[in-house]
């Protein structure tokens, strides 16, 4: 079966530039966010993006749907190249591609009506005569739960609150039928209450829809009530992915277990244990292009760690790590 | 620094050399060639045909008229950067910048002391504006520093002429020097050239010591939210002390660096001014050269008057390089 | 359709209100609109045609029969003002409105694209801000002829950068949010995202550095008609003031030809400059901060 959507070696590096007389003396410093990534999602999967900040999950998902240019590699959704697409093409793409962010204040225009933002995405695909985009405005809000959704209509961004700002928000993606979406991180900035209710919102609408998406987030817990599959990345590299159940069941990557580690468990009795490596690292450190990304934290790693890059293998079957320490 | 020095320099050359391309093109966008243009003009304000035949010969021969105009161009370029603008036609045969250098250290002599005291009353009054916000002193500044702005610089000039010259005569009524009088020394000639330049000095400073003082007092407000300004206080020291050593010495910077970024200005002040007191400067010989319809003499004018804000603004920027250790940190 | 205009009127309503706490707003906008019903009205207003000469005697001073007195040729100051406000105004307007359309324009150019055309756009905009705008105004007034239309070109022409540059500081803030991103991925089109969104969010900037872009069109036009560059045909202020002090105004103790043309372009001036500075309160980001 054809992925939906394939990367092929994707590499995103950003460049440190300063100024155009640095970039003739070649003394360019680059930082790979995303880094040779081959990923596979198909048609009705549920996948989650597991990483913390600086990880390079936003910057991927980003790459996905053609928010930024790539550095090399190849991306494809049904089949085609996503970056040689051009008019016709590209504008079919951007209608079955969607995306959600984290902040759902910043991600709407604050001079526009909640109508105003939902009909626009349908008046630039030219979709429906006036009066049915009225309609398909009012079922879009009903479907993401703002009901009575003529109370909402005429509403500014300002004039909700968080929660609603993303249900909204989530309205304008769903509004054009998207076979696939993005959503980055879109609980975190939400309290507490309203995540779960968003949460449940999402899960009730990815059935109605039969949405296929990829789910970014830093919290491995959420992963759980999401996604099927999952991906754990670490400064631009996948580190392990697999079926959510079963990495969250045993997980294999060393950087996955301290990930899992960090869960809270609601039992005062159960002392935290952390890898003794682990404590005051954090992702930002200088990053080697040699060897394991998480060789200078890892509290396994080896000589051969320090020297080459483990690639992404199969070790169990649906399970594929890089580590070598893991052998299959 | 030295990097930042030589870029900035051909930054400014490139901007000179677009100021002068665009005065070149101009007069040739219009019908008829410029020499022809220059003649016409002059014919319609002084009659003087005699003159004019020689005009148009010399403009004639130093732009080479008769050649292409990327000859023209050349030769206009060689000709500026060897200092010479073309003659004068209403002062014909003196050249533009003769006349202009004859007339230029008036102009400074108003300039320099204007530009001074407004440095020297805007820091004072900013400062104590800023002691206590919101007291009428610090009120007066802010509403005098949004109004000042908005006053014709003339018409400033012409009220106080009209009070401190005609209805008070304290001042002169105009000129740089009593009309008639040998000065004996150097002193009598020093004391009468003060005596008339005292009041185009008072109006140029009025007129912009108020926004000077203005930037002063948001300054001061800034730097005293500052913790070492609590610090001093806490110290014990004494609340002069902490103002004028501690939080007026941070707050000058912008004042410094505006000392010559200012001059721009004031030069076009000094158009108006001189006009105003009949102060025989370059200001005036502008105002003349407009009445006239002298064209190359506008024209040198406008190249000398680019020329010094371009030079004072970079200035103002290497001061402001040297003095604030926060940006050469940036330079790596 | 009446539910857009109720709502627009809620808008205005909403808006005026947070404008009005501005007390030096409020002052500016009523002597901006005295100006204006004195323009408008002028030939109703005005009690004699202002370019009568020897309507009475030169240098009358005012008096019940002419309110500001004459001026050298026996012309009514009063009526020479009002008709001079109609040039203020237009050339105050129209001007601002020039540089500020190419203000806008350049600065959402050079903000949105950035990359080399952003170099190109603010490397012209740095040489018009440096080199000196009033001599170079004069200049081109003087090779173009000194009509009415050729000043509000000119001064409109020279006035941009200023405004260009804080465009374009706005909108490179402003693409950075999400919302243009969530617009790209919808497939709107670069100029969907510029007109229909960028622009909106930076209205309230645009239209108070107009209105403040109107202070210094106002100061230039009365500086060059001072200096005699203006259309002959027409009443400026600067004009008045310049010919009364050239015919010996001052000699002969006549101020009143001096100090209320004078006086017309410092109030009318400053009447835009606290205008513009009550709005910028209104579209500052502290107060639009309140989600």
């Amino acid at each position: 079966m054809r992925p939906l959507v394939e990367t092929v070696n994707l590499k995103k590096y950003f460049s440190v530039r300063r100024g155009v007389a640095r970039l003739l003396k070649g003394r360019v410093k680059y930082v790979p966010a995303v880094d040779d990534v081959n990923l596979k999602i198909y048609e009705g999967e549920r996948v989650s993006l597991v990483g913390e900040s600086g990880s390079g999950k936003t910057t991927l998902g980003r790459l996905l749907l053609r928010l930024i240019t790539l550095t090399s590699g190849e991306i494809y959704f049904e089949g085609k190249n996503i970056m040689l697409l051009k008019g016709k093409e590209l504008k079919e793409f951007r209608q079955k591609a969607q995306i959600i962010f984290q902040d759902p204040y910043t991600a709407l225009d604050l001079r526009q009506t909640i109508r105003g933002a939902l009909e626009e995405a349908l008046i630039i695909h030219n979709l429906y005569s006036r009066e049915e985009r009225l309609e398909t405005v009012i079922k879009a809000l009903k479907s993401v739960g703002l009901v009575p959704p003529e109370f909402f209509l005429e509403k500014y961004p300002h004039e909700l609150s968080g929660g609603q700002r993303q249900r909204a928000v989530i309205a304008r993606a769903l509004i054009l039928n998207p076979k696939f979406l993005v959503f980055d991180e879109p609980l975190s900035l939400l309290d507490a209450t309203t995540r779960v209710q968003i949460l449940n919102m999402i899960n009730e609408v990815k059935e109605k829809f039969n949405l296929t998406y990829l789910f970014i987030t830093h919290d491995i817990a959420l992963a759980r009530y999401i996604s099927d599959k999952m991906f754990i990345m670490y400064q631009g590299k996948i580190m392990e992915a697999g079926l959510t159940e079963e990495v969250l069941k045993d997980p294999l990557h060393p950087y996955t277990k301290t990930l899992m580690m960090a869960i809270p468990v609601p039992d005062p009795e159960t002392k935290i244990s952390l890898p003794p490596k682990v404590s005051g690292m954090d992702a930002y450190m200088v990053i080697s292009l040699q060897g394991c990304r998480f060789y200078p934290r890892c509290m396994y790693a080896t000589q051969q760690c320090k020297i080459e890059t483990p690639l992404l293998k199969e070790v169990e079957p649906n399970r594929l790590v890089a580590c070598w320490n893991i052998k299959s | 620094m030295w990097r930042f020095i030589v870029k900035r320099l051909i930054q400014l050359f490139f901007v000179f050399i677009i100021a002068l391309t665009v005065i070149f093109i101009i007069p040739r966008l219009l019908p008829g060639n410029p020499a022809q243009f220059y003649i016409t003009q002059v014919g319609t304000t002084v009659p003087m045909s005699e003159y004019a035949v020689q005009v148009r010969e010399e403009i004639m021969k130093r732009y080479g008229l008769t050649k292409s105009y990327a000859e023209q161009f050349v030769l206009y370029l060689i000709n500026t950067f060897q200092g010479y603008l073309g003659v004068s036609m209403t002062y014909f045969p003196r050249t533009v910048v003769e006349l202009i250098l004859s007339r230029l250290p008036w102009t400074l002599a108003i300039m320099i002391p204007a530009r001074i005291l407004t440095f020297l009353l805007g820091y004072f009054i900013g400062t104590i504006a800023a002691w206590k916000p919101g007291r009428k002193l610090d009120v007066v500044i802010q509403f005098a520093g949004l109004s000042t702005i908005a006053f014709p610089i003339f018409w400033v000039g012409a009220l106080m002429l009209m009070v401190f010259s005609y209805y008070i005569p304290i001042f002169p009524r105009g000129g740089s020097l009593t009309p008639g009088v040998v000065h004996k020394d150097i002193w009598s000639f020093l004391v009468d050239a003060t005596y008339h330049a005292a009041l185009p000095i008072i109006t140029l400073t009025i007129f912009s010591f108020f926004g000077e003082a203005l930037i002063m007092r948001n300054n001061m407000l800034m730097v005293l939210r500052e913790d070492y300004i609590l610090t001093a206080f806490a110290k014990g020291l004494s609340e002069r002390t902490v103002m004028f050593k501690h939080a007026a010495r941070n707050a000058l910077l912008p004042l410094v660096t505006g000392l010559f970024a200012g001059l721009g200005y004031l030069i076009v002040g000094s158009i108006f001014i001189e006009t105003i007191f009949a102060y025989p400067g370059v200001g005036y010989l502008f105002n003349q050269a407009i009445l006239l319809r002298d064209y190359p003499l506008v024209q040198g004018l406008f190249i000398l008057i680019t020329a010094i804000t371009l030079i004072s603004n970079f200035i103002a920027d290497l001061l402001y390089r040297l003095l604030d250790p926060r940006v050469r940190l940036f330079e790596d | 359709m009446s539910s857009i205009i109720k709502r627009a009127l809620k808008k205005f309503v909403k808006y005026f209100r947070i404008f009005s706490a501005s007390k030096v707003g409020i002052a500016g906008l009523i002597i901006i609109i005295v100006f204006l019903i004195l323009a408008l009205g002028a030939s109703i207003i005005a009690p004699y045609d202002p370019k009568a000469t020897y309507v009475s005697r030169p240098f009358t001073p005012p008096g019940f029969k002419h309110l500001l007195g004459t001026d050298e040729a026996g012309r009514d100051v009063l009526s020479q003002i009002i008709y001079g406000s109609q040039v203020a105004l237009i050339v105050g307007f129209s001007a601002a409105a020039v540089s500020t359309a190419i203000g806008t324009l350049i600065g959402l150019i050079s903000g949105y694209y950035g990359g080399a055309i952003d170099t190109v756009l603010m490397r012209i905009t740095d040489i018009f801000l440096i080199i000196p705008m009033l001599p170079l105004a004069i200049l081109l007034a003087l090779f173009f002829g000194p009509s009415l239309l050729n000043i509000i070109v000119l001064i409109g022409f020279l006035g941009w950068p200023g405004l260009a540059r804080q465009i374009r500081a706005q909108v490179l803030s402003l693409k950075e949010l999400p919302f243009v991103e969530a617009l790209h991925a919808l497939g709107a089109s670069s100029r969907r995202i510029i007109f229909f969104h960028l622009l909106p969010n930076i209205s309230g900037l645009i239209f108070a550095s107009m209105i403040g872009g109107s202070v210094g069109a106002i100061l230039a036009e009365s500086g060059l008609a001072f200096l005699g560059l203006s259309d002959p045909r027409i009443i400026s202020w600067g004009r008045i003031v310049a010919r009364a002090i050239g015919s010996g105004a001052l000699v002969r103790g006549a101020w009143w030809p001096l100090v209320f043309p004078g006086l017309c372009i410092a109030l009318l001036a400053c009447g835009f400059s606290f205008f513009s500075h009550g709005l910028m309160l209104l579209v500052s980001p502290f107060l639009r901060e309140r989600r």
